[in-house]
């Protein structure tokens, strides 16, 4: 699209579209990773999605989590997955078992076991009623 | 492209897949919930059960993602577009782009446990057909049940609606246009998608308010031209700011006392500015 294609009526707007946007209050997506002496807890809130996955897997990606004797994701918090964020999960979980650390989820809401149920990823992973069975 | 003096389109021919919304979006993480928030709309208007829409939903995502991700190089986005229709008993909805085309699509990564959207896709979905629309580009179209569609829902004849000259790199820097038919599905949807837009712009719950009732009153104001006439809005989105632009008559908002919104109507082209707040 050429730039004098620009019709009158966006003008107002335009002077700041340069910059970049950045997720804003709400997107409302949050992890909190909770180091516990016997196990850490990887909570995720929000929409667990392409545009959400990768601050997932940089948590992850930490040598404290990482190095944990037990790891748990909780999901139980979660609005919405989709195959980017299982993927996530996946990847940890054969990581995990690549170097013997202790894995599991909790269960998430209604779409998240629907969609671990159609993929098959709830006969793969170990699947936590609550966080109490950690 | 029609120019700003000329803006009368009819769509095509009435038949059960005459798009009653469509989002004119571009191939980002951050427009997929977009979607989401278009498909909340269709959802309360069809009084959907939680569980169909999760359905539908994963389903919208996955074929979104996969625009996202493969259609287009990595440094070169494209459009990303997706039409709601609806039919007697169905929804039918097709995400196209104008990316590489089918064949690329299908690759998948597999790290972590292989392809996964595609069977997420065919499980949830009652039908799903991928096809390739000519030079450039993928179309997948999907139908889902949904039970009984209100009669003033269906398209018994063409609808119609007036475009203001939009511009593809508003779009490309953050925008959305959104096209939508009868007046009650526009003013949800409107709102909702604008909504989700001016969350990104850093909109406060005071600014959130004010952009879902300018919304509504747009939809109502273009709804009152005639039954069949469709809604288009421009949504320009800038840090802590937003730019609603249609035809419409409204030349101001019913009990606005607001200094973060400000309304001017130039060649019958309304535009409300709405700040955050």
């Amino acid at each position: 699209m050429k730039a004098g294609s620009r019709g009158r009526c966006w003008g107002h707007a335009e002077r700041a579209m340069g910059a970049r946007r950045r997720p804003g209050p709400a997107d409302r997506f949050a992890v909190v990773v909770d180091h516990g002496d016997e196990r850490t807890i990887v909570a995720v809130h929000g929409e667990l999605d392409l545009a959400n996955a990768p601050r997932l897997e940089a948590a992850i990606a930490d040598e404290r989590v990482r190095s944990a004797e037990r790891l748990v994701i909780d999901l139980s918090a979660i609005g919405f997955i989709d195959s980017t964020g299982l993927r996530v999960i996946l990847a940890t979980s054969e990581e995990a078992r690549a170097s013997g650390q202790r894995f599991a989820v909790t269960r998430g809401g209604e779409q998240v076991q629907r969609i671990f149920a159609v993929t098959g990823a709830d006969r793969r992973l170990e699947v936590l009623g609550s966080l109490d069975e950690a | 492209m029609t120019s700003a003096g000329e803006p009368i389109c009819a769509r095509s021919n009435a038949s059960p897949t005459d798009p009653n919304l469509t989002l004119e979006l571009w191939s980002r993480a951050g427009d997929v919930v977009v979607v989401r928030q278009a498909l909340a709309a269709i959802a309360e208007v069809l009084e959907l059960s939680g569980p169909d829409v999760a359905d539908i939903a994963t389903v919208l995502t996955e074929a979104c993602n996969n625009v996202v991700v493969h259609a287009y190089p990595p440094d070169e986005p494209g459009p990303l577009n997706v039409e709601f229709a609806f039919a007697p008993g169905l929804l039918v909805v097709t995400v196209s782009d104008l990316g590489c085309g089918i064949a690329a699509h299908h690759e998948e990564p597999r790290a972590g446990g292989g392809r996964l959207g595609i069977p997420m896709m065919v499980a949830l979905a009652r039908s799903v057909e991928f096809s390739d629309p000519g030079q450039r580009g993928t179309r997948v179209q999907f139908t889902f049940d949904v039970g009984t569609v209100e009669s003033d829902l269906l398209l018994d004849r063409p609808a119609w609606t007036r475009r203001p000259q939009l511009a593809e790199d508003h779009v490309a820097a953050g925008g959305a246009i959104v096209t939508a038919s009868p007046g009650r599905l526009a003013a949800v949807a409107l709102a909702r998608v604008a909504r989700v837009l001016a969350g990104r712009a850093r909109f406060t719950a005071a600014g959130l308010e004010d952009v879902d009732r300018v919304s509504r009153q747009i939809a109502r104001e273009v709804a009152a031209e005639g039954p069949h006439r469709a809604l288009t809005c421009g949504i320009v989105v800038a840090p802590r700011s937003i730019e609603l632009c249609t035809f419409a008559r409204l030349t101001s908002i019913e009990g606005d006392e607001s200094a973060a919104l400000e309304v001017s109507n130039e060649s019958g082209i309304t535009r409300a500015m709405l700040g955050a707040r």
